[in-house]
Protein backbone atom coordinates (compact mmCIF):
# COMPACT_ATOMS: atom_id res chain seq x y z
CA UNK A 1 0.00 0.00 0.00
CA UNK A 2 1.37 3.58 -0.85
CA UNK A 3 0.86 5.97 2.05
CA UNK A 4 1.74 9.42 0.71
CA UNK A 5 2.02 11.75 4.49
CA UNK A 6 2.55 15.45 4.48
CA UNK A 7 2.23 18.00 7.24
CA UNK A 8 -0.46 20.66 7.62
CA UNK A 9 -0.38 23.60 10.57
CA UNK A 10 -3.96 24.01 12.20
CA UNK A 11 -4.17 25.13 15.91
CA UNK A 12 -1.24 22.25 16.23
CA UNK A 13 0.74 20.51 13.75
CA UNK A 14 -1.39 17.82 11.95
CA UNK A 15 0.11 14.59 10.25
CA UNK A 16 -2.33 13.81 6.92
CA UNK A 17 -1.77 10.20 6.22
CA UNK A 18 -3.04 9.77 2.27
CA UNK A 19 -3.32 5.71 1.77
CA UNK A 20 -4.19 4.69 -1.42
CA UNK A 21 -6.51 2.02 -3.36
CA UNK A 22 -7.63 -0.47 -0.95
CA UNK A 23 -7.05 -1.23 3.11
CA UNK A 24 -8.60 -4.60 3.45
CA UNK A 25 -7.00 -7.32 5.57
CA UNK A 26 -3.75 -8.31 3.45
CA UNK A 27 -2.76 -4.71 4.28
CA UNK A 28 -4.12 -2.94 6.99
CA UNK A 29 -0.74 -3.56 9.65
CA UNK A 30 0.84 -1.26 7.02
CA UNK A 31 -1.36 1.43 7.50
CA UNK A 32 -0.87 1.03 11.23
CA UNK A 33 2.74 0.91 11.20
CA UNK A 34 2.68 4.11 9.41
CA UNK A 35 0.80 6.06 11.77
CA UNK A 36 2.71 4.05 14.52
CA UNK A 37 6.36 5.67 13.14
CA UNK A 38 5.02 8.76 12.46
CA UNK A 39 3.57 8.77 16.26
CA UNK A 40 6.64 7.63 17.41
CA UNK A 41 8.56 10.44 15.39
CA UNK A 42 6.30 12.93 17.09
CA UNK A 43 3.00 13.11 15.41
CA UNK A 44 0.22 13.61 17.30
CA UNK A 45 -2.60 14.62 15.48
CA UNK A 46 -3.72 12.87 12.50
CA UNK A 47 -6.03 13.51 9.56
CA UNK A 48 -6.52 10.35 7.41
CA UNK A 49 -7.51 11.37 3.68
CA UNK A 50 -9.60 8.51 2.17
CA UNK A 51 -10.05 9.99 -1.07
CA UNK A 52 -7.72 7.73 -3.23
CA UNK A 53 -9.19 4.81 -0.83
CA UNK A 54 -11.56 2.69 -3.27
CA UNK A 55 -12.16 -0.18 -0.68
CA UNK A 56 -11.88 -0.78 2.80
CA UNK A 57 -13.68 -3.87 4.93
CA UNK A 58 -13.59 -4.59 8.46
CA UNK A 59 -9.73 -5.24 8.58
CA UNK A 60 -9.90 -1.15 7.74
CA UNK A 61 -11.94 -0.54 10.53
CA UNK A 62 -9.47 -2.03 12.60
CA UNK A 63 -6.68 -0.04 11.55
CA UNK A 64 -8.60 3.11 12.01
CA UNK A 65 -9.55 1.99 15.82
CA UNK A 66 -5.70 1.32 16.43
CA UNK A 67 -4.90 4.13 15.23
CA UNK A 68 -7.87 5.86 17.75
CA UNK A 69 -5.99 4.10 20.30
CA UNK A 70 -2.48 5.05 19.64
CA UNK A 71 -3.34 8.82 19.50
CA UNK A 72 -5.29 8.73 23.23
CA UNK A 73 -2.57 6.27 24.90
CA UNK A 74 0.77 6.25 23.12
CA UNK A 75 0.80 2.55 22.38
CA UNK A 76 -1.26 -0.06 20.02
CA UNK A 77 -2.72 -2.95 21.88
CA UNK A 78 -1.15 -5.82 21.20
CA UNK A 79 1.08 -9.05 22.71
CA UNK A 80 2.67 -6.81 25.19
CA UNK A 81 0.12 -4.53 26.02
CA UNK A 82 -3.26 -6.45 27.01
CA UNK A 83 -6.54 -5.53 25.88
CA UNK A 84 -7.41 -4.84 29.65
CA UNK A 85 -4.92 -2.70 30.40
CA UNK A 86 -6.51 -0.99 27.15
CA UNK A 87 -9.96 -0.92 28.64
CA UNK A 88 -8.46 0.20 31.78
CA UNK A 89 -6.91 3.41 30.21
CA UNK A 90 -10.08 4.57 28.44
CA UNK A 91 -11.98 3.70 31.65
CA UNK A 92 -12.84 7.77 32.07
CA UNK A 93 -13.48 8.44 28.43
CA UNK A 94 -17.00 9.75 27.73
CA UNK A 95 -17.22 8.87 24.13
CA UNK A 96 -17.84 11.37 21.33
CA UNK A 97 -15.83 12.12 18.50
CA UNK A 98 -11.77 11.55 18.77
CA UNK A 99 -9.77 14.36 19.09
CA UNK A 100 -6.87 13.69 17.66
CA UNK A 101 -7.88 11.59 14.49
CA UNK A 102 -10.00 12.78 11.75
CA UNK A 103 -11.01 11.69 8.57
CA UNK A 104 -11.21 13.35 5.34
CA UNK A 105 -12.92 12.51 1.72
CA UNK A 106 -14.18 9.19 2.10
CA UNK A 107 -15.30 7.45 -1.50
CA UNK A 108 -19.21 6.53 -1.68
CA UNK A 109 -18.55 2.51 -0.94
CA UNK A 110 -15.96 3.53 1.98
CA UNK A 111 -18.21 5.76 3.77
CA UNK A 112 -21.12 3.04 3.34
CA UNK A 113 -18.36 0.97 5.65
CA UNK A 114 -17.99 3.58 7.79
CA UNK A 115 -21.39 3.98 8.46
CA UNK A 116 -22.79 0.51 8.61
CA UNK A 117 -20.32 -0.33 11.25
CA UNK A 118 -21.02 2.88 13.59
CA UNK A 119 -17.93 4.22 12.91
CA UNK A 120 -18.39 7.38 11.77
CA UNK A 121 -20.01 8.16 15.33
CA UNK A 122 -16.65 8.28 16.59
CA UNK A 123 -14.21 9.21 13.61
CA UNK A 124 -15.47 12.76 12.23
CA UNK A 125 -15.88 12.86 8.99
CA UNK A 126 -15.10 15.95 6.86
CA UNK A 127 -15.39 16.72 3.14
CA UNK A 128 -13.40 20.07 2.73
CA UNK A 129 -9.74 19.94 4.15
CA UNK A 130 -9.52 23.30 5.78
CA UNK A 131 -12.37 22.64 7.61
CA UNK A 132 -11.02 19.34 9.01
CA UNK A 133 -8.01 21.33 10.03
CA UNK A 134 -9.49 23.51 12.17
CA UNK A 135 -11.01 20.82 13.84
CA UNK A 136 -8.45 19.80 15.49
CA UNK B 1 -17.64 -7.60 -21.31
CA UNK B 2 -14.29 -9.07 -19.84
CA UNK B 3 -15.08 -12.77 -19.38
CA UNK B 4 -14.23 -13.97 -15.55
CA UNK B 5 -11.68 -16.44 -14.83
CA UNK B 6 -13.67 -19.60 -13.22
CA UNK B 7 -15.16 -22.90 -14.65
CA UNK B 8 -18.90 -23.26 -15.08
CA UNK B 9 -20.75 -25.33 -12.69
CA UNK B 10 -23.02 -27.62 -14.82
CA UNK B 11 -24.55 -26.76 -18.12
CA UNK B 12 -25.12 -22.84 -18.43
CA UNK B 13 -28.99 -22.64 -18.71
CA UNK B 14 -31.05 -19.27 -19.10
CA UNK B 15 -29.13 -16.09 -17.68
CA UNK B 16 -31.15 -16.91 -14.26
CA UNK B 17 -29.90 -20.37 -13.88
CA UNK B 18 -26.38 -19.51 -14.19
CA UNK B 19 -23.53 -20.01 -12.13
CA UNK B 20 -19.38 -19.93 -11.78
CA UNK B 21 -17.51 -20.92 -9.36
CA UNK B 22 -13.47 -20.72 -8.62
CA UNK B 23 -11.10 -22.55 -6.13
CA UNK B 24 -8.86 -20.01 -4.43
CA UNK B 25 -6.00 -20.70 -1.38
CA UNK B 26 -6.61 -19.82 1.98
CA UNK B 27 -3.99 -16.64 1.91
CA UNK B 28 -5.22 -13.24 2.41
CA UNK B 29 -2.95 -12.21 -0.64
CA UNK B 30 -6.14 -13.79 -2.67
CA UNK B 31 -8.58 -11.94 -0.95
CA UNK B 32 -8.37 -8.78 -3.35
CA UNK B 33 -8.87 -11.17 -6.26
CA UNK B 34 -11.36 -13.19 -4.95
CA UNK B 35 -13.82 -9.93 -4.54
CA UNK B 36 -13.12 -9.17 -7.67
CA UNK B 37 -14.17 -12.88 -9.12
CA UNK B 38 -17.46 -12.42 -7.16
CA UNK B 39 -17.71 -8.77 -8.68
CA UNK B 40 -16.87 -9.82 -12.28
CA UNK B 41 -19.25 -12.86 -11.93
CA UNK B 42 -22.12 -10.83 -10.11
CA UNK B 43 -22.22 -8.12 -12.83
CA UNK B 44 -22.02 -11.06 -15.85
CA UNK B 45 -25.07 -11.95 -14.34
CA UNK B 46 -26.61 -8.89 -14.39
CA UNK B 47 -26.75 -7.71 -10.82
CA UNK B 48 -26.58 -3.88 -10.06
CA UNK B 49 -23.16 -2.51 -8.80
CA UNK B 50 -24.10 -2.12 -5.75
CA UNK B 51 -25.31 -5.56 -5.07
CA UNK B 52 -22.12 -6.62 -6.72
CA UNK B 53 -19.95 -4.65 -4.92
CA UNK B 54 -21.39 -5.54 -0.90
CA UNK B 55 -21.27 -8.96 -2.17
CA UNK B 56 -17.88 -8.48 -2.98
CA UNK B 57 -17.75 -7.09 0.37
CA UNK B 58 -19.18 -9.78 2.17
CA UNK B 59 -17.01 -12.29 0.43
CA UNK B 60 -14.07 -10.50 1.58
CA UNK B 61 -15.26 -10.45 5.27
CA UNK B 62 -16.27 -14.02 5.39
CA UNK B 63 -12.72 -15.27 3.64
CA UNK B 64 -10.80 -12.92 5.80
CA UNK B 65 -12.35 -14.87 8.99
CA UNK B 66 -11.54 -17.75 7.56
CA UNK B 67 -8.23 -18.02 6.60
CA UNK B 68 -7.52 -16.08 9.97
CA UNK B 69 -9.69 -18.35 12.67
CA UNK B 70 -10.75 -21.68 9.47
CA UNK B 71 -7.41 -21.97 8.36
CA UNK B 72 -5.51 -20.25 11.10
CA UNK B 73 -3.56 -18.99 8.16
CA UNK B 74 -1.98 -22.79 7.60
CA UNK B 75 -3.66 -22.31 4.07
CA UNK B 76 -6.53 -24.98 2.16
CA UNK B 77 -8.83 -24.34 -0.25
CA UNK B 78 -11.43 -21.83 -0.71
CA UNK B 79 -14.19 -22.42 -3.68
CA UNK B 80 -16.42 -19.47 -4.34
CA UNK B 81 -19.64 -20.21 -6.25
CA UNK B 82 -21.56 -17.08 -7.66
CA UNK B 83 -25.17 -18.00 -8.76
CA UNK B 84 -28.19 -16.02 -9.59
CA UNK B 85 -31.29 -18.24 -8.71
CA UNK B 86 -34.24 -16.01 -10.09
CA UNK B 87 -33.72 -12.59 -8.74
CA UNK B 88 -31.30 -13.45 -5.92
CA UNK B 89 -28.00 -13.35 -6.08
CA UNK B 90 -26.34 -16.32 -4.14
CA UNK B 91 -22.14 -16.55 -2.93
CA UNK B 92 -21.62 -20.04 -1.73
CA UNK B 93 -18.22 -20.26 -0.04
CA UNK B 94 -16.87 -23.77 1.21
CA UNK B 95 -14.09 -24.80 2.65
CA UNK B 96 -12.03 -27.69 4.26
CA UNK B 97 -11.04 -26.29 7.70
CA UNK B 98 -12.23 -27.29 11.21
CA UNK B 99 -16.28 -26.75 12.06
CA UNK B 100 -16.98 -23.43 11.93
CA UNK B 101 -19.65 -21.20 12.44
CA UNK B 102 -19.22 -17.23 11.52
CA UNK B 103 -23.16 -16.76 11.81
CA UNK B 104 -23.03 -17.22 15.94
CA UNK B 105 -20.75 -14.37 16.49
CA UNK B 106 -22.35 -11.68 18.60
CA UNK B 107 -22.42 -8.10 16.88
CA UNK B 108 -20.36 -5.13 18.66
CA UNK B 109 -21.90 -2.82 20.67
CA UNK B 110 -22.00 0.15 18.93
CA UNK B 111 -23.39 1.77 21.63
CA UNK B 112 -19.66 1.11 23.55
CA UNK B 113 -17.25 3.98 23.12
CA UNK B 114 -14.39 3.00 21.23
CA UNK B 115 -11.99 3.67 23.75
CA UNK B 116 -13.62 0.44 25.93
CA UNK B 117 -14.31 -2.01 22.51
CA UNK B 118 -11.54 -4.15 21.93
CA UNK B 119 -10.49 -3.76 18.19
CA UNK B 120 -12.22 -5.87 15.67
CA UNK B 121 -15.57 -7.82 15.44
CA UNK B 122 -17.20 -6.09 12.81
CA UNK B 123 -16.10 -8.54 9.59
CA UNK B 124 -19.26 -10.54 10.31
CA UNK B 125 -21.87 -7.52 11.35
CA UNK B 126 -20.68 -6.30 7.76
CA UNK B 127 -21.15 -9.02 6.44
CA UNK B 128 -24.88 -9.49 7.59
CA UNK B 129 -25.63 -6.11 7.48
CA UNK B 130 -25.00 -5.72 3.64
CA UNK B 131 -26.47 -9.26 2.97
CA UNK B 132 -30.38 -10.28 3.14
CA UNK B 133 -29.35 -14.21 4.73
CA UNK B 134 -26.03 -15.37 6.13
CA UNK B 135 -26.83 -19.51 6.87
CA UNK B 136 -23.77 -21.74 7.72
CA UNK B 137 -24.07 -25.45 6.29
CA UNK B 138 -21.45 -27.81 7.92
CA UNK B 139 -21.32 -30.29 4.85
CA UNK B 140 -21.85 -34.40 4.91
CA UNK B 141 -18.64 -34.75 3.50
CA UNK B 142 -17.21 -32.53 6.20
CA UNK B 143 -16.49 -29.15 4.69
CA UNK B 144 -18.19 -25.68 5.46
CA UNK B 145 -20.43 -23.76 3.41
CA UNK B 146 -21.26 -20.49 4.28
CA UNK B 147 -24.18 -19.14 1.79
CA UNK B 148 -24.71 -15.37 1.50
CA UNK B 149 -27.63 -14.13 -0.24
CA UNK B 150 -28.63 -10.64 -1.70
CA UNK B 151 -32.22 -10.71 -2.53
CA UNK B 152 -33.97 -8.68 -5.57
CA UNK B 153 -30.21 -7.93 -6.34
CA UNK B 154 -30.96 -7.95 -9.89
CA UNK B 155 -33.80 -5.18 -10.13
CA UNK B 156 -33.71 -1.41 -8.83
CA UNK B 157 -34.28 -2.61 -5.37
CA UNK B 158 -31.34 -4.63 -5.01
CA UNK B 159 -29.63 -1.30 -5.76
Amino acid sequence: MEIVVSQRQGRAPITVLQPSERVDGSNHTELIARAQEEYTAGARDFLLDLGEVTYMSSAGLIALHVIALLTLHGIVPGEESGWEAFRALGRDVKGGYQPHLKLLNPQPKVEKVLSVSGMDQYLQVFTDLQAALDAF
Amino acid sequence: MKKSAGYWVGEPGEPDERKLARIFQAELGQLEAMRGFVELVAAELGASETAAHDAALATDEATCNLIEHGYRREGGPIEICVERVGGDLLIRIRDRAPRFDPTVYPAPDLTVPLEQRKPGGFGIYLMKQVMDEVVYRPMPDGRNELLLVRRSAFTSEGA
